[in-house]
């Protein structure tokens, strides 16, 4: 079955980031400067403005900053899946926040302050997405 | 001091609202330009300021310019969201006041209602969201209220006061899209889209337009309405898409009211009529914490018990709001258009007594832009 999800459509220094996935690396920019963590990826730190910053494997793990079970969806592919959670997971290590869907448990468990482990999931030849799971699978 | 003492709001008026099918986006803009003129006792060749934006026109200024016939001496597009057209009030101001133009007329339509009903929209895919099924706007919203009720505690039925009390104001607009009788339980038993947001946390989609005219306090002498005066102006941002918010409690209007009041001399007390851009429940909590008529994370004990429905504490969006009077997808205008009525007193039944002092607040893309306005029926000193 074909994929009809939304994909991304990389250009520029995030194409480094989604390769990263393709790797199961999660690849998050770190500021040499500020040691702040840059979530997307830019060719500047947004907090101190420096310009030395690299991409560093991540270990994959944070926790539930927020989130919402959609009942309803508009969204290509993923109307017929309801219910999903869609959550924003603020990684270890700064202050960075990633979106991404709460998979591998029921929308009814997952919790703010949650924590999560990211997991690498393929959904084409192209792209591979992080989604996370609770640690420890609960 | 504002620095828009020399200027004054001189017209306001909306097209045809809800559901206008046999009219597109610029013959509202065009429809309501054309009421507004007229309330003003101005034609379209007295307008030399035009101030646009939209979703459905890449260059709306010129579209404006060539459908009404009008060749302007300043333009302005500004856009920043659904709060474009707070701003752009004020960047016509600035442009009389420094005499670029002597009357500005702005003016924005919608269909969206009629194309489809979805939130029409130019914007680009945000590669970082749009992957894992972002039901934008409404899931960034949610995202915020679910936060704000983990921080805060926040309950699901100081949600629903929030659309109840603008359905109470919207049965005293004859213009409002829905007037029958609303209950916290309608709101929060409706259909759940994406928690904690049900479908009547959501503003209305519909179509409209509407626009204002300014011109300097002279001209305004011989015009047909009372002046109303720009008191204090800020604007800011936090962030284009929600994934980068840096804190999902606390927008952007903390600082657009603090600069707003500053330039009036004003603070939240002096304040008699509230109209905050309510695209979801959520909205009117937060910005009246960031706006400082409670502290942070009051919000929800603030509008309890119909607190800002009428009889209660403070007016708010006492049009009916997004939620109940119109929302063609850049509501922004309609909150300065709410608050000029209300000082000149020209709202009826829904009337605030001693009207002297309005606030307006735009919201723009998921509560990425805040532009605050403070207005008074006396000029300023």
């Amino acid at each position: 079955m074909t994929y009809n999800k939304p994909l991304p459509n990389p250009k520029g220094i995030s194409e480094t980031y989604w390769k990263g996935l393709k790797e199961k690396k999660l690849l998050i920019q770190v500021c040499n400067h500020c040691q702040e963590q840059i979530f997307y990826p830019r060719i500047l730190c947004p907090n101190c403005g420096d310009e030395d910053i690299e991409f560093k494997e991540h270990t994959g793990e944070g926790e539930i900053y927020s989130y919402t079970v959609l009942h309803k969806s508009i969204v290509k592919g993923f109307s017929e899946e309801t219910p999903y959670t869609l959550a924003l997971v603020k990684l270890d290590g700064g202050n960075a926040k990633m979106m991404t869907n709460i998979v591998g448990c029921s929308p009814d468990t997952v919790e703010i302050g949650m924590r999560v482990s990211v997991v690498f999931t393929d959904v084409t030849d192209e792209f591979t997405l992080p989604h996370f799971i609770p640690v420890g699978g609960q | 001091m504002s620095i828009f003492n020399d200027v004054a709001i001189v017209a306001v008026a909306e097209s045809d609202l809800g559901i206008v099918p046999h009219l597109n986006s610029a013959d509202l803009m065009a429809q309501a330009s054309i009421r507004a003129l007229k309330e003003a006792g101005l034609s379209k060749h007295d307008v030399d300021g035009l101030f646009s934006t939209s979703a459905h026109y890449s260059m709306p200024t010129l579209t404006l310019a060539e459908y009404m016939g009008i060749t302007p001496k300043y333009m302005d597009a500004t856009s920043i969201g659904g709060s474009s057209f707070v701003s752009l009030v004020a960047h016509a101001a600035q442009a009389i006041s420094n005499g670029l133009c002597e009357v500005a007329l702005i003016a924005y339509g919608s269909t969206q209602r009629t194309d489809g009903g979805g939130l029409a929209n130019i914007s680009e895919p945000f590669n970082h969201e749009a992957p894992y099924g972002n039901f934008d706007p409404i899931s960034s919203y949610a995202l915020v209220a679910q936060r704000h009720m983990y921080e805060f505690g926040t309950t699901r039925n100081q949600l629903s006061e929030v659309a109840v009390a603008a359905r109470k104001w919207a049965s005293m607009n004859s213009k409002a899209f829905k007037r029958e009788p609303l209950t916290l339980d309608d709101v929060s038993n409706s259909t759940l889209i994406s928690t904690p947001l049900t479908k009547l946390d959501c503003c209305l989609i519909t179509d409209g337009g509407a626009a204002l005219v300014l011109t300097t306090k002279e001209k305004a002498k011989s015009l047909n309405k009372e002046p109303i005066y720009i008191w204090g102006y800020g604007e800011s941002t936090t962030h284009r898409s929600i994934v980068s918010m840096p804190n999902l409690v606390e927008t952007a209007a903390k600082l657009s009211g603090l600069s707003a009041y500053e330039m009036a001399g004003v603070g939240p007390s002096d304040i008699d009529v509230v109209q905050l851009y309510d695209a979801f429940s959520i909205n009117v909590i937060l910005f009246l914490e960031d706006l400082g008529f409670c502290p942070k994370g009051e919000g929800g004990s603030f509008v309890a018990n119909g607190a800002i429905a009428p009889g209660g504490r403070l007016p708010v969006n006492t049009n009916g709001g997004g939620l109940s009077y119109c929302h063609p997808g850049m509501y922004g205008l309609f909150t300065v258009i709410e608050g000029v009525r209300q000082l000149r007193k020209e709202c009826g039944e829904r009337q605030i007594d001693n009207c002297r002092i309005a606030l307006a607040n735009g919201n723009g893309g998921v509560l990425s832009s805040q532009v605050t306005m403070i207005l008074s029926n006396e000029a300023g000193a």
